[in-house]
């Protein structure tokens, strides 16, 4: 909650109270005008129409200004909160896709709904509405205290009544809108799969059910809305009329100029006028309830606490080490093996057996059981990502220029490192041919590259660290035998000083090598 | 920035019932508001000119309630109508988006990139929801209620008609003109914000990379600044569209504010009645305000409209491949090929050169990453058309062109697997089934037998990430799914990347074993074990060098 927020809410407010104003003044004049009185007794109520009017706009503006301004500066302090939690957290142990992080920021988005549609709007209608009845209140005490009792009625009941009606479904179509973007997404990547293989008609129909579904659960939703804006119009009649039978009973008792009559007919149609959007905003709850619990849930991961110390030499013990996932270890024997520089570890096995999960185990990141130490400390005391370079299969290639993604291995890299490292991994031709080289954008806006070119990328990033460990994770993926042959030489004889662990079901060629295979 | 785009006028078709409606909805409130006017101004003229008291009003009050009513009725009513209008709408777009990913699914990710689709679908399409079941109505309420209304003030009080004839013009001049002024500004900001709100989910997707790579602390600070700078970006966007809708306001309020003073003074030299001003007063707002509602929801309706064209843009997209009708024969023997020419947009113009594959041969295609492999697999299923050359199908008795033959039939007739293998969502068990056929069970066993999987296998389910399957297990699947298709065209990228060598090695035999029963084998891999078994080794590198210059222009 920022003062920002409650500032926008102030002026929200007072734009609906001007509107409020506008209506009474106007109502007062005309009425005032038809007793023909001489036009000085009119010149104020001239004066406060033009106010009313021309104010109501101004603070308008400035609410929706300064609201949305608050807004966005929320999303960002929740996406950095977000970055800080998950940046902490990851690896995590369900698969991160794209679609998982494209969903966070949708939720961040959904949760900006509870001000900006809810509680801002709510607050305007009730400092508008309450101006209103004071001055009702100030012609006639009783009409003043019977709509005021139901002003407030509908302000709490009818926003109370629609969220119960659409909670339900609210959530349920979250579910549904999740449910649909799953299998959107299956389908922009499985197209081809789909069509081959003759299952894209009832994947078609699959995706109308959810449709037809949501379609369903929303009409409840709009339902719940319908209802909460035809209760306001039934309040907002009782009103007026209450407003008209009590002028006519003050009239005729003496307590009040009948020339009020008309100011207290028209006030209520605007003093209601602030409810008539809260239903439909109401029904927004369950969703972005879903969307908070979602973001909690993800701001709350463990942390993995990560050690400050780096140690004198870089010599890797392993001893019945096997990594852990939700504090399970995984299934396959435990490795031993004493890995120092100049001796390199070569780990083959299976598909799926944890050799990457290992690897992450190596260098702090996930649990583990056994004990791992470097330099002869526990790694879990140690910094490891400085003095140890982990390059993975899914490292993620960034939407930005090839030169800008090897950066992230070292930011201070000169024009020549970086030069001699693309000839290494053999991408200075590809980079030749490129439109603007090595400054050409990649990624998911940009050139697509084959999966062996962003292989070598992501092996030229690792090679630029210069670090003393290095963890390589299936580096040659992709890569044609005789590219991988000269590759692979070229690069481990850049390390042939450093400790090495590769991770390979291929035979690759290394001087000097330690191998273990991991069984279940 | 336009209002409207016409090609949305092909998707109102399904909902023409409902926007019949939606306009009947818009009238009758029109009727109600005005009786609502009528009534109130009577009633207060009775009460305070003729002094009646509440009994003899009795009728008049019965009838306020019951317009109420009716507008309360007409609220829920126009609600639910408004839903099933977007509701309709939105499961045609993405109904037309899947079967055109389905048939141009390849051209669109070179086209647009991957993962637009699915932004298209799902953001796209909920951003043109507001344009529907709010902009749209409005749009005819803006159209009815001024027109009426306009009609009955003239009736009661001419002057009154003439300030509004005048002034209401102004409104949508002004929009206009603003309109005309920050278009630009406008559409090169959204784009700016665009860009900014990719960057952010960019770092999240890469933010393991980024944490393994000691770089995520300094990301976060990047994360805060791109978030101000997208916060400042899209503020400039807003303050216009507010602004713009703050000068509407005023011009609107003004030209009330007008009126309200010439019935002031006109009630005052008595030239009109107090029941024609309370009339005038109630409905003037009236005119003024479904317009500058539409104005107000301009901003909605802008970012629907660049959705919608964004949808347009894929649906449009229209890469006539040329495709024959012939059916593939049943017994082809070879697939040949001419030196061909691919060319892509952004990338060198891929060359590949003539070759012949036969049935009978496991025939492995070797080369560096970058070679064309993968164009050369995309040539041969026929999703792409190479810009020169031809693809020749020789069977039994004689050859045609690719070209020539039925594409959906051709690519029945394949089995593929590719790199990053999908499945539909749902048991594994139960999508096998479905390709190999109930009775086929022994084949589905010998199958998983070649490739390693335990019959566990079956009984998991897929879901969109996959949960607990590892990508070689989903490699593997894929593998049996091609295998007990029983096609006796198998077309294989990398099938064993990531495996171990003994699963390898029976693959590698059985298809083998596959092609010498006389079907057409092609593997693109670079595993030793596959090349010293094949029978045939089409190396792309030797053969093929890739034009330096002649690089497609961007």
């Amino acid at each position: 909650m920022s003062k920002r927020l409650l500032l926008s809410s102030l002026l929200g407010g007072l734009s609906l109270t001007m509107a409020v104003g506008l209506l009474g003044s106007s109502a007062w004049l005309i009425a005032m005008a038809s007793t023909q009185p001489p036009i000085l007794v009119l010149e104020v109520a001239i004066v406060s129409v033009r106010f009313f009017g021309l104010s109501r706009g101004v603070f308008r503006y400035g609410e929706r200004v300064m609201s949305h301004d608050a807004i966005l500066r929320n999303q960002t302090q929740l996406q950095t909160h977000l970055y800080r939690g998950l940046e902490r957290a990851v690896p995590l142990k369900e698969r991160t896709g794209s679609s998982f992080f494209a969903g966070i920021i949708r939720d961040v988005e959904i949760i900006q709904d509870r001000w900006l549609r809810i509680y801002i709007p709510w607050i305007s209608a009730a400092i508008s509405g309450l101006a209103g009845i004071c001055a009702i209140y100030f012609l006639s005490p009783r009409a003043g205290t019977l709509i005021g009792t139901l002003f407030i009625a509908s302000l709490i009941g009818i926003p109370m009544l629609t969220r119960r009606l659409s909670l339900h479904a609210s959530n349920v179509s979250y579910v549904d809108e999740t449910e649909i973007v799953s299998q959107i997404s299956n389908i922009s990547r499985g197209f081809l799969e789909a069509k081959i293989y003759g299952y894209s008609v009832s994947l078609q129909q699959k995706l109308r059910q959810t449709d037809i579904a949501l379609a369903r659960k929303e009409s409840i939703l709009d339902l719940g809305s319908g209802i909460g804006v035809a209760l306001n119009i039934l309040a907002t009649s009782g009103a007026v009329i209450i407003g008209l039978t009590t002028a006519i009973h003050n009239v005729s008792q003496g307590e009040l100029g009948a020339v009020n009559i008309a100011t207290l007919t028209l006030l209520p149609l605007m003093i209601f006028d602030g409810i008539s959007t809260l239903p439909s905003a109401f029904t927004l709850i369950g969703r972005i309830e879903s969307a908070q619990k979602n973001i909690e849930g993800l701001a709350h991961q463990t942390p993995i606490s990560l050690g400050t110390k780096i140690p004198e030499t870089f010599e890797i013990s392993l001893n019945n080490v096997r990594a852990q996932w939700g504090g399970e270890s995984l299934n396959h024997q435990p490795i031993t093996a004493l890995i120092e520089p100049g001796t390199p570890l070569l780990i083959s096995g299976e598909s799926g057996i944890g050799k990457s999960s290992l690897a992450l185990a190596i260098i702090g990141l996930i649990p583990y059981e056994g004990t791992i130490l470097i330099g002869g400390e526990s790694n879990s005391h140690l910094a490891c990502s400085e003095f140890a370079t982990l390059s993975l299969q899914s490292d993620h290639i960034f939407n930005s220029s090839i030169k800008e993604n090897i950066r992230i291995g070292n930011p201070n890299i000169t024009d020549q490192e970086l030069e001699s490292i693309l000839k290494i991994v053999e991408l200075d031709h590809v980079i030749s041919h490129l439109p603007s080289g090595v400054d050409s954008v990649i990624g998911t806006y940009g050139t697509q590259l084959s999966g062996g070119e962003k292989q070598r990328i992501r092996l030229a990033r690792a090679l630029v660290r210069n670090t003393p460990i290095y963890i390589l994770d299936e580096p040659f993926e992709f890569l044609e035998m005789d590219q991988a042959q000269r590759i692979s030489k070229k690069v481990f004889e850049r390390l042939s000083k450093n400790t090495l662990i590769v991770i390979s079901h291929d035979q690759l060629t290394i001087p000097n090598v330690l191998r273990i295979n991991l069984r279940g | 920035m336009k209002f409207f785009d016409p090609r949305l006028f092909r998707f109102s078709r399904s909902s023409r019932g409902f926007i019949s409606l939606s306009i009947l909805a818009a009238l009758t409130l029109t009727f109600l508001t005005i009786l609502q006017a009528m009534t109130i101004a009577d009633l207060v003229v009775r009460a305070f000119q003729k002094r009646e008291a509440v009994e003899t009003l009795k009728t008049s009050i019965l009838l306020l309630i019951f317009i109420f009513t009716a507008r309360a009725l007409l609220a829920i009513a126009s609600d639910l109508i408004n839903r099933r209008i977007s509701a309709r709408i939105r499961a045609e777009l993405r109904s037309l988006l899947f079967t055109q990913s389905i048939n141009k699914g390849a051209e669109i990710n070179a086209q647009f990139g991957a993962g637009k689709l699915s932004l298209v679908a799902t953001r796209g399409i909920t951003q043109l929801e507001p344009y529907f079941n709010r902009f749209i109505p409005q749009l005819f309420i803006a159209l009815f209620v001024p027109l009426f209304v306009g009609i009955t003030i003239v009736l009661h009080d001419f002057l009154s008609g003439v300030i509004i004839l005048f002034t209401i013009p102004l409104i949508p001049l002004f929009g206009i003109l603003i309109g005309k002024y920050t278009e630009s500004a406008m559409m090169k900001k959204w784009r700016t914000m665009g860009l900014l709100s990719n960057f952010i989910v960019d770092l999240f997707n890469g933010l393991l990379t980024l944490k393994v790579f000691n770089r995520s602390q300094k990301q976060e600070e990047k994360i805060h600044i791109v978030g101000e700078r997208y916060r400042v970006e899209t503020m400039k966007v807003l303050r216009i569209s507010f602004l713009s809708s703050l000068a509407l306001e005023l011009i609107a309020t003004l030209s009330v504010a007008l009126l309200a003073v010439s019935i002031g003074l006109r009630l005052v030299n008595g030239s009109i009645s107090l029941n024609v001003g309370l009339i005038v007063l109630l409905l003037a707002p009236e005119v003024y305000w479904p317009i500058r509602q539409v104005s107000a929801l301009f901003h909605a309706s802008a970012e629907g409209v660049t959705a919608a064209s964004e949808i347009f843009d894929i649906l449009d997209l229209n890469v006539n491949l040329p495709q024959g009708s012939i059916t593939p024969p049943p017994n082809i023997k070879a697939l040949a090929w001419t030196d061909i020419e691919i060319e892509y947009p952004n990338r060198i113009t891929q060359r590949i050169s003539a070759h012949e594959i036969r049935s009978g041969e496991l025939t492995v295609i070797a080369g560096p990453s970058g070679s064309g492999k993968t164009t050369l697999i995309n040539t041969l299923l026929s999703l792409v058309t190479p810009s020169t050359g031809v693809i020749t199908l020789h069977h039994e008795n004689g050859h045609f062109n690719l070209q020539e033959i039925n594409r959906e039939q051709w690519l029945r007739s394949i089995a593929w697997v590719s790199q990053d293998p999908q499945f539909p969502p749902g048991l594994i068990s139960q999508s096998l089934r479905e390709i190999a056929g109930d009775n086929k069970q022994e084949i589905v066993a010998e199958a998983l037998r070649i490739t390693g999987l335990h019959d566990s296998m079956l009984e998991k389910s897929l879901t969109d990430n996959n949960n607990g399957i590892s990508l070689g297990q989903l490699r593997r699947l894929a593998i049996v799914r091609a295998l007990i298709s029983q096609r006796s065209i198998i077309v294989m990228d990398e099938p064993t990347a990531s495996l171990d060598q003994e699963s390898e090695l029976s693959i590698a035999k059985h298809l083998q074993d596959f092609a010498h029963k006389g079907n057409i084998v092609l593997v693109v891999s670079h595993s030793p074990e596959l090349i010293s078994l094949a029978d045939h080794v089409i190396d792309l590198n030797k053969n093929l060098r890739n034009n330096p210059n002649k690089v497609a222009s961007q």
